[in-house]
């Protein structure tokens, strides 16, 4: 549900996801401009084959993406189907390299196509901690998400001090309780 | 003091900005927390510590087995005694750590020393310095670190970008190395008799018998991976 502000942009809540290729830069210099390139495509394959109705592909980051989800459950589903599908695409290319993804809900402003807002810079801070191959996701994520019929298995990293954000973030690890 | 009841399992969530975070673990059951710290319980009973100004240090005793989760920014940790799950998140701070029971210990640049793991050791660092002594398990990422690690008695799993990794394994449990292009050396007992798949353009040296007491997997783009007698 979106609310006009006033301020010529729209409030809206949901699910705030960035990606970010791990290795990317190693990977280019190794390999050179036009491998790269294609990594790029087959991340952008692979999350828009990922996306359910209610998400879209915000922007492109370099080598990760801003993604936005209407439901967290669904975030979080597609996060590990691209996260999966990612690793074992890349694997049998002979390139062994991860995303990372940070995920963080709440209410952020529409300008145009972008987003905008502090729970945008929260989710971009997150990413920043994941390891290879790791979904982290904020407590406010976390919350929204009943772990069992989600399929989802939560494991707290504890507060997170991040730069440029006043309050620790409570960080989870997320794994799909399906994968083995 | 907060002295928890006999049976209930003690857990320590403790953030500080700068500040230096302190944490003995000793017999008995009560957490003690320094002056600088004040403490609250939080809504699913964990004991909440923080300083009383962002810069304070915060020195807190609990009983041994306690789990732990600290986040930092730049303080360093130091944890002493044998405490249980402890988790710490750390961007410049140097983090110090005796024994436990599991381990998430992750830095951006700071350096991270842990003595002894009993279960799964999950440590990642993106330039910082790791030195693990023992575990059963390790889960290792780097980006441009360095990390050394002992001895692990069960599985490994390693993901390096370009960094450099050193880990004595006692081809217990199967090691998965996955690499950009840095170097990995794996210590293997003298005499075993390794499984290797490798994938990719890097190099894997090996000074063993090919054969199935352990397996090794091995993927890489231009790394180098060295399988060596401990």
């Amino acid at each position: 549900m979106a609310a006009t502000t006033g301020r010529g942009a729209d409030e809206v809540e949901g699910t705030i996801v960035f990606t970010d290729i791990v290795g990317f830069t190693e990977f280019t210099a190794t390999r050179g401009d036009a491998q790269a390139l294609e990594l790029l495509a087959t991340q952008d394959r692979l999350v828009r084959g990922a996306l359910p109705d209610a998400a879209r592909i915000v922007k492109e980051l370099g080598d990760g993406l801003l993604l936005w989800f209407g439901s967290p459950v669904a975030a979080l589903q597609s996060a590990f189907a691209v996260d999966r599908a990612f690793e074992a695409e890349s694997e049998a290319a002979g390139a062994p390299l991860w995303l990372r993804i940070g995920m963080h809900h709440g209410s952020v402003l529409a300008r145009g196509d972008d987003l905008i807002g502090h729970h945008v810079n929260v989710a971009a801070r997150i990413v920043d901690v994941a390891a290879p191959g790791e979904v982290l996701v904020s407590d406010a994520l976390r919350r929204c998400v009943d772990p069992a019929s989600a399929g989802v298995r939560f494991e707290e990293l504890g507060p997170v001090v991040m730069k440029g954000i006043p309050d620790p973030v409570r960080l989870w690890r997320a794994e799909d309780v399906f994968c083995p | 003091m907060v002295t928890p009841p006999a049976d209930a399992r003690v857990r320590l969530r403790i953030t500080t900005v700068s500040g230096r975070v302190t944490v003995s673990a000793e017999s008995g059951g009560e957490v003690g927390v320094g002056a600088s710290g004040s403490v609250s319980e939080t809504p699913d009973g964990d004991v909440e510590i923080r300083p009383r100004k962002p810069s304070d240090s915060v020195e807190v005793t609990c009983p041994s087995g306690a789990d732990v989760i600290i986040g930092t920014r730049s303080g360093s940790v130091e944890l002493h005694g044998v405490l249980g799950s402890v988790g710490i998140t750390t961007v410049s701070g140097a983090i110090k750590v005796g024994a436990v029971a599991e381990a998430d210990l992750r830095t951006v640049s700071g350096s991270l020393q842990l003595g002894e793991c009993l279960g799964q050791c999950r440590v990642s660092t993106k330039s910082g310095r790791i030195t693990v002594g023992t575990t059963r398990d390790a889960e290792i990422s780097t980006v441009s670190g360095r990390v050394s690690i002992g001895n692990v008695t069960g599985r490994v799993d390693v993901r390096a970008v370009s960094g450099r990794v050193s880990i004595g394994s006692a081809a217990r449990g199967p090691v998965r190395v996955s690499m950009v292009s840095g170097a990995v050396t794996i210590r293997l007992p003298r005499g075993v008799r390794p499984s290797v798949q490798a994938k990719g353009l890097g190099v894997v040296q090996t000074v063993f018998e090919p054969g199935d007491d352990v397996a090794i997997n091995v993927a890489t783009v231009s790394g180098r991976v060295r399988l060596v007698a401990d």
